[in-house]
C-alpha cells in the first residue's frame, strides 16, 4: 500500500529502475538510499525489501540483510531469492546450522543452481570452523 | 572510454579507449619497432612474447576471473501494468513529475528515508540539468 499520496506506481517504477541501474554499476549506497525510500512508501512491496536485503549483503551488513530476508520469507515462504540471501548472510556470520536449514528449504524449492553453490559455501565454512576448532587448545 | 565531444544533435563524435589496453602494452614494443623486427625474421623465429602476456590479461579484461556476485544480485524491477507506453517516444507523466520537481515528492509527513531518497533524486536532476545547460551553451 502507498503511504504517500504523491507517489504512484509509475513514478516508483522509474525510481526503482534507477536504483537497479545504480546497483548494477556497484553504487550500492545510493541504490540502497532509493530502495529504502521506496520501501517506506510501499512497505508491502517484496521486490523492494528483497533488493534492500541484497544491498545490505553487498555492503557487509549481514545481520540487517538476514532480518530483511526473513521479513520477505514471512510473507512469501517460496521466495527463493530471500532464502539465498538469508543463507548467505548466515554463512557470512558463521551460523552454519541456520544456513543449513535455509539450504534445505532451497532444496525443497528445487533451486538447484543456488543449492549447489550454497552447498560448496557451507562446506568451506565448516572446514574453516573445523580448522579453527582444532587449533584452539 | 573517452568522449571527445557531446552535443544534443544526432551525431555523436566519440573516441573510445579500453582502459589498460594499448597496442604497446599488448606487444611489449612500439609498432614501428615491431615492423622492423618482422622484416628480417621468418614467422616461427619470432618470440611469442605477446601471447605470454595476454594469457592472464584477457580473462581479467573480460572480468572472467571475478567471483560471481550471486546472492547480492537483484532482478530488474517489474514494470507496472499502468506504466505509460514507450518512454523513448513520449515522456510519461511520471517522469515529468520526477523531472520537474523531485523536491516536492517528499512531504512533512514522510519518513527520513523518503526525504533522503528525494534529496538524492533532486541532486541527480540538478546534475542532469547542468549537463544539459552546458551542452546547449556549447552547441550555440
Amino acid at each position: 500500500m502507498n503511504a504517500n499520496p504523491r507517489w504512484n506506481e509509475d513514478s516508483a517504477y522509474l525510481v526503482s529502475e534507477r536504483a537497479y541501474l545504480l546497483h548494477t554499476e556497484g553504487h550500492y549506497r545510493e541504490s540502497l538510499t532509493l530502495f529504502e525510500g521506496l520501501l517506506d512508501i510501499y512497505p508491502d512491496n517484496l521486490y523492494y525489501r528483497d533488493a534492500v536485503s541484497a544491498l545490505y549483503l553487498a555492503l557487509g551488513k549481514f545481520e540487517e540483510a538476514v532480518r530483511q530476508a526473513s521479513l520477505v520469507i514471512d510473507v512469501d515462504p517460496n521466495y527463493i531469492n530471500a532464502f539465498v540471501r538469508r543463507c548467505e548472510g548466515y554463512l557470512r556470520m558463521g551460523m552454519s546450522r541456520e544456513a543449513e536449514q535455509d539450504l534445505e528449504r532451497l532444496r525443497e524449492l528445487e533451486a538447484d543452481g543456488h543449492v549447489r553453490r550454497m552447498e560448496m559455501r557451507l562446506m568451506a565454512l565448516r572446514r574453516t570452523q573445523l580448522a579453527r576448532a582444532s587449533q584452539t587448545p | 572510454m573517452r568522449i571527445n565531444e557531446l552535443n544534443t544533435s544526432d551525431e555523436l563524435d566519440a573516441a573510445y579507449e579500453i582502459p589498460g589496453v594499448g597496442l604497446e602494452s599488448v606487444t611489449g614494443v612500439g609498432l614501428e619497432e615491431a615492423d622492423e623486427g618482422f622484416r628480417d625474421e621468418s614467422y616461427n623465429q619470432i618470440e611469442p612474447a605477446a601471447d605470454v602476456q595476454m594469457a592472464d590479461e584477457w580473462k581479467e579484461l573480460l572480468g572472467l576471473n571475478q567471483v560471481s556476485q550471486g546472492p547480492t544480485q537483484i532482478d530488474p524491477p517489474p514494470r507496472p501494468f499502468s506504466f505509460e507506453g514507450n518512454m523513448r517516444v513520449s515522456e510519461s507523466g511520471a517522469s515529468r513529475s520526477l523531472r520537474s520537481a523531485p523536491d516536492n515528492m517528499g512531504s512533512a509527513s514522510s519518513s527520513p528515508r523518503v526525504d533522503r531518497m528525494v534529496r538524492l533524486l533532486a541532486s541527480y536532476q540538478r546534475a542532469k540539468n547542468q549537463i544539459r545547460a552546458r551542452a546547449s551553451v556549447g552547441a550555440q
